[in-house]
């Protein structure tokens, strides 16, 4: 250790410590930070030198098809897990209630019309994969991985980013200087992946809109002082922050600060947040406002002023119907909301043009699913066929997983389950096996013009970020079905036995 | 301290004193003094507290 308290040694660990020649910050030469962290180095020098050393290699990809060329996302989260059978792939039985009215819609979508009836008006832009497999029946797993499109106990899994931060980060070159939103903003937000090891200006911004306004814009101080303030933090700070020789904290925290500043007294921003009260009321439900429905709004307010945003996640929670899903607490609570939300949403994008000539629907991708879906057969102890002993539905491997909008042909459905929801029938896309996260998140990257099979080589395991793992090597595809109407001619059935 | 008659250099001393326990090097006190211009005594005073709470020396080196 002593020669590590010697000012001018020469040595890797403490040089970087000690930038031009001085004390760190111009302080003492070896503070106590400084004292522990380098006596640690003892028996943990191996972490630190590495630290320090890490090098930018560059990207690999082994160029994935893409289908699609959107320039935002919209991704819902719908949390709980929604029962299939009574959504996105309905099944009639004595268990339906009559006012979910199923009927045929769009391109031989059976829907229930009466329980989301303004989705069911937009399903011409509506296409719901059906073959959906979950691997796991754990809420907390199972919401991380369709966030991060891997096993969330894996080693990459704990420091994986959202596919959202992957959005933002792809298209943070094509931000301009005056559009000063976070690339990926999180509303209505429950459980929301972050942005794992990326730098933390793709970190999502949590915010809602309402009628009020964003709060936290402007300084007690008011703008100018706060203005001159900021800059002399510039001024006197500006050696720590910029290159900053302590390395991705520091770097992430002025991230924050600058971002922060460029949504302060902006006009533009805050009309983003700034919700109309006409409009509350149309997204909601009964004319009343709700949280899914202010954040559809914000979300159609975002895309169109065009600010930097480009995912965006919203959550909505609700779903876990394992009691009663047919009375008015159980599946009509998330449904209705999710249908006015949704479906307003559709309707605004489809009515607005886009900055490319078509409207903002065909420029932005809208995804939602659950984490798992929910059981279809009687269970034990069951007064109502179908259902549990609680008239509810507990969770399950079927699913389905919805897209709409950026290059998507909707008014249908791809793959079929058995006449009971129970499994897979017909996988409906080229691979000839049912649909996982992992190829979700391909058609999600694909649809928006992103390469699903890079792997980015700057995460601090060094083991390569895969932007869906083992994609590369084709373990994984797009379900290319989604973008286009005339599929592969031949449609390989899924083996019953290896279902 | 506004009104304690110390010079707008000891001002600042006594501020970097008090906050990041080292004295100011002269070339921040030069940056830093003709706020004293543009904001006021006051306001100079106000304004260098903030920026030095809100200095990484400050949030993580103390």
């Amino acid at each position: 250790m002593k020669d590590h308290l010697q000012p001018d040694h020469s040595c890797d660990v403490c040089k970087p410590l000690r930038p031009a020649n001085s004390g760190l910050f111009g302080g003492p030469v070896l503070g106590r930070r400084e004292f522990f962290k380098i006596a640690g180095t003892g028996v943990a020098g191996s972490f630190v030198v590495p630290m320090f050393a890490k090098e930018a290699k560059a990207d690999t990809a082994v160029g994935g098809e893409i289908y699609g060329h959107a320039r935002n996302l919209i991704y819902i989260h719908m949390q709980g897990a929604p029962s299939h059978v009574d959504t996105f792939d309905l099944k009639v039985g004595s268990w339906t209630p009559a006012d979910f009215a199923p009927e045929v819609i769009g391109n031989g979508f059976l829907f229930p019309k009466g329980l989301m009836p303004t989705i069911a008006s937009q399903i011409q832009y509506v296409t719901a994969i059906r073959s959906v497999r979950a691997p796991a029946l754990v809420h907390g797993l199972q919401q991380i991985w369709t966030q991060i499109a891997r096993n969330p106990t894996s080693l990459l899994g704990k420091i994986a980013p959202n596919i959202c931060a992957v959005v933002a980060r792809e298209f943070e070159s094509q931000r301009t200087a005056a559009q000063k939103l976070p690339g990926f903003i999180s509303l209505n937000g429950g459980n929301v992946v972050s942005s794992g090891y990326f730098n933390a200006r793709y970190t999502p911004f949590v915010a809602n809109g309402s009628t009020g306004g964003l709060g936290n814009l402007t300084n007690f101080a008011g703008q100018t002082t706060f203005d001159r303030r900021f800059q002399m933090l510039q001024e006197l700070d500006g050696e720590n922050r910029i290159n900053s020789p302590l390395g991705d904290p520091v770097l992430d925290m002025d991230s924050f600060y600058q971002q922060s500043k460029g949504m302060m007294y902006n006009a533009e921003i805050d009309a983003v947040f700034r919700l109309a009260a006409a409009d509350t009321q149309r997204y909601g439900v009964n004319n009343a406002q709700t949280g899914f429905g202010n954040a559809c709004l914000t979300a159609r307010n975002l895309v169109k002023s065009n600010l930097g945003t480009r995912a965006i996640m919203i959550s909505i929670g609700g779903w876990d119907n394992h009691t009663n899903i047919y009375s008015a607490a159980g599946i009509y609570n998330p449904a209705r909301q999710f249908d006015k939300g949704l479906g307003e949403l559709i309707k605004d994008l489809a009515a607005t043009p886009g900055i490319n000539g078509g409207t903002l629907l065909d420029e932005t991708l809208i995804v939602w699913m659950g984490e798992f879906g929910r059981t279809v057969r009687t269970a034990n102890g069951a007064t109502t066929a179908g259902l549990n002993s609680g008239a509810g539905r507990d969770h399950f491997f079927q699913q389905f997983a919805c897209f709409a909008g950026g290059g998507v042909s909707g008014g249908r459905a791809i793959g079929s389950t058995t006449s009971d929801g129970f499994a897979v029938q017909d996988p409906g896309w080229s691979e000839g096996r049912p649909v996982v996260n992992e190829d979700i998140a391909a058609t999600i990257y694909s649809g928006l013009g992103i390469d699903y099979t890079k792997t980015l080589h700057d995460d601090p395991y060094q083991r390569g970020f895969e932007y869906v793992p083992f994609a590369s090597q084709g373990a994984w595809k797009p379900v290319k079905e989604v973008f286009q109407r005339s599929a592969a001619p031949e449609r390989p059935k899924l083996n019953p036995r290896r279902r | 301290m506004e009104t304690s008659g110390l010079t707008n250099e000891q001002i600042i001393t006594e501020l970097y004193l008090n906050t990041l326990s080292r004295n100011p090097k002269q070339s921040e006190i030069a940056k830093v003094l003709p706020y004293f211009t543009s904001m006021g005594k006051q306001g100079a005073i106000e304004s260098l507290q903030w920026v030095l709470l809100n200095k990484v020396d400050f949030l993580f080196n103390y």
